[in-house]
């Protein structure tokens, strides 16, 4: 008997959890449909104006509620497609085939970016400030091992770069006309490559201009230094444009997120962050 | 009388209609195996029919429109074997000193303790192997990068230990008691029954816990995935322990989040190989065990 | 304590000696000079010498011979690693390492150390088979030790690493700028969130199942292929979970949009297996003779499960499902695709939208250090984490001993 009433308390209080549980969830969906949901993904480089403009932009719409996802270029774009997101993020120009699929897309260039290539700090300490791009290209083909090649220490090159799938390793291969890599570590996102080559000694890595500075020190390119003004002016080889794709005009919430992060605030954020604003 | 009756067949149909509702319930698990065949089948399907054998190529250049998954397939291979190098000489080691030399009250706390071990969830594992074991390895062997198999194998040899030792220790366990006592009284030290009698007996339990830590080792992902490099390559020379390279379960987690249309069918490609290769463990595996509780069952 | 007694424990004092200083300094990568090691080696091989001279001379033995062989095999070692260059450079071969000297050393004195100690037990028994026998447990002491020593540094250093980070705000805050300020509230509900309502679903399923298997059949075809079914989910990669959520659950239930549901039935599957075998078991303890008593007494067999089966098995399944939920709090890969953003979900509002959730905090936290200053806050979500789950599990396990000796 007094086993039987031990497990009658059991069933009482799992019963008991699971209605806790249920009401927590029941009672949370109150205010539900006055909130005008926008949600955007895609690119990681974009990913930090987005971040930060859906932070300040939430905190001054109690209506409205952003939220922003990472996951790639490619990732954003076929979000579009499929109408997964309301916002895909790229930091690459869509290409044809993906405008077929989603004619009505709109393009928003909200920054301009440069691919800056960045060195391990004992690489930079040791004399490696300034690359050819053609030396850039012999390290990530593989015919350039060692950095005493490049007069710096007698020193394995590890060569890191962005997953093969993401909109910087495409715009990167196409604006230094590389076909493969011959590299030692393949990272998801621009604060991957950083953290990689910041924790080797003798690596090297290409990120967006954002994440340059610290442990991981930005080389010039052909004597061009990767700053805002250089990119700004057009003379920094590697660069493009950070976009994000709505299908069709956008409406409600999400133009009103839009024009925010293109309104004098949310390029403000932008530069900020380390970017280059387009209105600039 | 016939009143009685009815109730009686109303009783018992009433049971059928619940045994039913049971059976139905338990082919559950059934229908869930069936259905993530058939939809990883149906997403991987696009990139099988354009590449075909292609997929088993080492070639993988996403520019070029090649996807061969051999380096994965072999990265998950290498891994899984050189953590089990790690992973079962320490597990039966304290599996054999669990089951048979450990007391009650020590095995009572040593237990929960080895399960705690296997309750770490793997993305700690994988934080903790890429900040500390990666960069012990890169300081000790004064490597290019932090990541490397060996960072994979040692990390991944730990997360087998549990399954490992916990199998093993049930197998050791179902060795009937009396031939143990039997060894003994014959005058055998406890050493000598074990390895003639505990070890010989549970060596098919044995070996399916191995094959299922092989399969945990294969299977697991978060780990693996900020450890390994994750570079499409094969490791040069083919045994480098020190090289970077990828994983199935690594290649799916890093480029599922960046893909779309063809890539995404190829990476469910490489989700169906690594199902099948774990369900194949795990039926062997499977079969392995119940062979050793059908071969005491009759002793009993 | 006769000397061949003395001469042992000398010869297991001087290795474990020499075995933990050859850790201590491959732990700490401290560079050790060939004299350190050649000195402790020559340490080990002396008192191995005097074992074996003793048994060979003094006690008319043959039996000190190993000594003798090992004491000289250390020896030579110890002289013939002169010859390993400094550091050993493994580039030639295209294998990009560089292995110091100070490596080989502390793994030559670790190793050696290890094993001295291993047959200083011969003598010590007097080379009877008991010394094998204290050999061999020392050799499951040693594995022991190894697989504990993992689980003490990583919860050492998530406690030390983590202890800093969490303040009230870490706790009550919602994630700010990326991670450097704010902290994790809704991830922690996600969490929470997730794994109530994945119980919710698994319960009925597993229960059902187990109750099917162990109550109504228990041969046959289709119990078999039950059993496998349920056996190879329990194998079944998490990221595989992953992609089935992905591919079934959100693209074709929820129209493409990650969602709290659709994690929860992505972690229902992988906890599915885990509820569905511990809940047999508990069944499988009830004694037979409470089913035929009861059955006896006119019951049908669904009154008898529900009255006097299910009743004192409860513990176990809840055991079980806690387990199981202990096992899912911690995945990151099923719910990545399927239902958490990294933020912006705010605390879990409703079942059709994303969550948060720490494990997937953690991921992207870690993703982060280097480029924002969130290492700090990497390791006390990871604290935080672990204390959920390792909670639950001592729950679990806790139950589990409580309700152990009931039948």
């Amino acid at each position: 008997m007094k086993m039987q009433k031990k497990s009658n308390m059991m069933v009482i209080g799992m019963i008991g959890i699971l209605l806790v549980a249920s009401v927590l969830m029941a009672g949370c969906t109150e205010n539900d449909d006055e909130v005008q949901e926008v949600t955007v993904t895609g690119s990681s480089t974009v990913l930090p104006i987005a971040e930060t403009a859906a932070e300040e932009f939430n905190n001054e719409h109690d209506d409205m509620q952003v939220s922003v996802s990472g996951g790639g270029s490619g990732y954003g774009i076929n979000a579009i497609i499929e109408g997964t997101a309301d916002i895909g993020m790229a930091s690459r120009d869509i290409k044809q085939s993906e405008i077929d699929k989603v004619p009505d897309v709109v393009e928003h260039t909200v920054a301009r970016d440069g691919l800056a290539i960045i060195v391990s700090k004992p690489v930079y300490d040791a004399g490696i400030q300034d690359l050819t791009q053609q030396q850039v290209i012999d390290i990530y083909s593989g015919d350039i091992t060692n950095w005493d090649e490049l007069g710096g220490p007698d020193e394995d090159i590890y060569v890191v770069e962005r997953a093969d799938t993401s909109g910087t390793y495409g715009t990167f291969m196409d604006l230094l006309g590389l076909d493969e890599t011959a590299a030692q570590s393949t990272q998801l996102e621009n604060s991957d490559v950083k953290r990689t080559v910041g924790t080797a000694d003798y690596a090297i890595g290409y990120v967006g201009m954002g994440y340059v500075g610290g442990d991981t020190p930005a080389v010039a390119l052909d004597g061009v230094e990767p700053t805002s003004e250089n990119v700004a002016a057009g003379d920094y080889a590697l660069q493009r444009g950070l976009h994000m794709y709505t299908d069709g005009e956008p409406t409600g919430a999400v133009k009103e997120y839009i024009d925010f992060v293109m309104s004098d605030r949310g390029q403000e954020i932008v530069e900020e962050i380390g970017f280059i604003p387009v209105n600039a | 009388m016939p009143k009685e009756f009815e109730k009686v067949i109303s009783r018992s149909s009433k049971d059928k209609i619940v045994q039913a509702i049971f059976f139905g319930i338990a082919t559950f698990s059934v229908l869930i195996i069936s259905f993530i065949f058939i939809f990883l089948f149906i997403r991987a399907y696009p990139a099988i029919e354009e590449f075909g054998m292609g997929l088993l190529s080492s070639d993988w250049n996403v520019s070029r429109n090649e996807f061969g998954l051999f380096p994965a397939l072999y990265g998950s291979i290498f891994i899984a074997i050189g953590a089990l190098l790690v992973s079962v000489p320490l597990g039966l080691g304290v599996a054999i000193y669990l089951s048979e030399i450990a007391s009650n009250k020590i095995r009572m706390i040593l237990k929960p303790i080895i399960e705690l071990l296997a309750g770490i969830p793997s993305i700690v594992y994988g934080f903790i192997g890429a900040i500390l074991l990666g960069r012990f390895l890169y300081d000790t062997f004064a490597m290019r990068g932090v990541n490397s198999f060996l960072a994979a194998m040692l990390i991944l040899g730990i997360m087998a230990l549990p399954i490992i030792i916990s199998l093993s220790d049930d197998a050791m366990k179902s060795v009937p008691k009396d031939m143990k006592d039997a060894s003994l009284a014959l005058g055998a030290t406890k050493w000598q029954t074990i390895r003639k009698v505990t070890i010989p007996g549970a060596i098919s339990g044995i070996s399916s816990a191995v094959i299922m830590g092989m399969g945990r080792a294969i299977g697991e992902t978060m780990a693996v995935m900020l450890i390994i490099g994750s570079v499409m390559k094969m490791p040069v020379p083919f045994f480098n322990i020190f090289d970077t390279g990828n994983t199935l379960t690594a290649l799916i987690a890093v480029h599922m989040g960046e893909s779309h249309g063809i890539i995404i069918s190829v990476l469910f490609t490489a989700g169906i190989m690594l199902f099948t290769i774990v369900a194949i463990m795990s039926i062997i595996s499977d079969i392995l065990q119940t062979r050793t509780k059908e071969k005491f069952e009759g002793k009993r | 304590m006769s000397l061949r007694k003395i001469i042992a424990l000398w010869i297991f004092i001087v290795s474990a000696g020499v075995a933990i200083y050859g850790f201590w300094n491959l732990y700490n990568q401290s560079e050790i000079g060939y004299w350190t090691m050649a000195g402790s080696l020559l340490l080990i091989s002396v008192v191995c010498y005097a074992s074996g001279i003793h048994h060979h001379i003094i006690s008319k033995r043959q039996k000190g011979l190993p000594m003798l062989v090992y004491g000289t095999f250390v020896l030579s070692a110890a002289a013939l690693s002169i010859y390993i260059p400094n550091p050993l450079d493994l580039r030639p071969w295209e294998i990009y390492v560089r292995i110091p000297n100070s490596f080989f050393f502390s793994l030559f004195m670790l190793l050696s150390g290890l094993f001295g100690a291993y047959l200083s037990f011969r003598p010590f028994y007097d080379y009877k088979k008991e010394g094998a026998q204290v050999g061999a447990y020392y050799v499951f002491y040693l594995t022991l030790l190894f697989t504990l020593f993992p689980l003490f540094l990583i919860i050492f250093n998530i406690v030390t690493r983590g202890m800093g980070g969490i303040t009230w705000e870490f706790l009550t805050q919602d994630i700010v700028s990326m991670g450097e300020e704010g902290g994790v509230f809704p991830a922690i509900l996600g969490t929470l969130a997730m794994i109530s309502l994945t119980a919710i679903i698994v319960l009925p399923l597993g229960v059902g199942t187990a109750i099917y298997l162990a109550e109504y059949a228990k041969k046959g075809l289709a119990v078999r292929v039950i059993r496998t079914a349920v056996n190879i989910l329990q194998g079944t990669p998490s990221i595989v979970h992953g992609l089935f959520g992905y591919a079934f659950f959100v693209l074709i239930l929820f129209d493409g949009k990650k969602c709290l549901l659709a994690g929860a039935l992505t972690l229902a599957i992988l906890t599915l297996p885990i509820v569905t075998r511990s809940a047999e078991e508990a069944l499988n303890s009830i004694p037979g003779e409470l089913r035929d008593a009861s059955l006896a007494l006119g019951a049908t067999k669904w009154q008898t499960i529900r009255k006097m089966v299910l009743p004192p098995s409860l513990p176990g399944i809840l055991t079980g499902t806690v387990l199981g939920l202990g096992r899912a709090a911690g995945e990151t890969a099923p719910i990545m695709f399927t239902a958490v953003y990294f933020s912006g979900a705010g605390t879990p509002s409703s079942l059709l939208k994303p969550v948060q959730a720490l494990p997937y905090h953690l991921l992207s936290l870690y993703r982060l250090v280097g480029y924002r200053d969130v290492e700090q806050q990497a390791w006390a979500t990871a604290l935080i984490l672990l204390m959920i789950v390792l909670g639950i599990n001592f729950i679990a396990i806790i139950l589990r001993e409580k309700y152990r000796q009931r039948f």
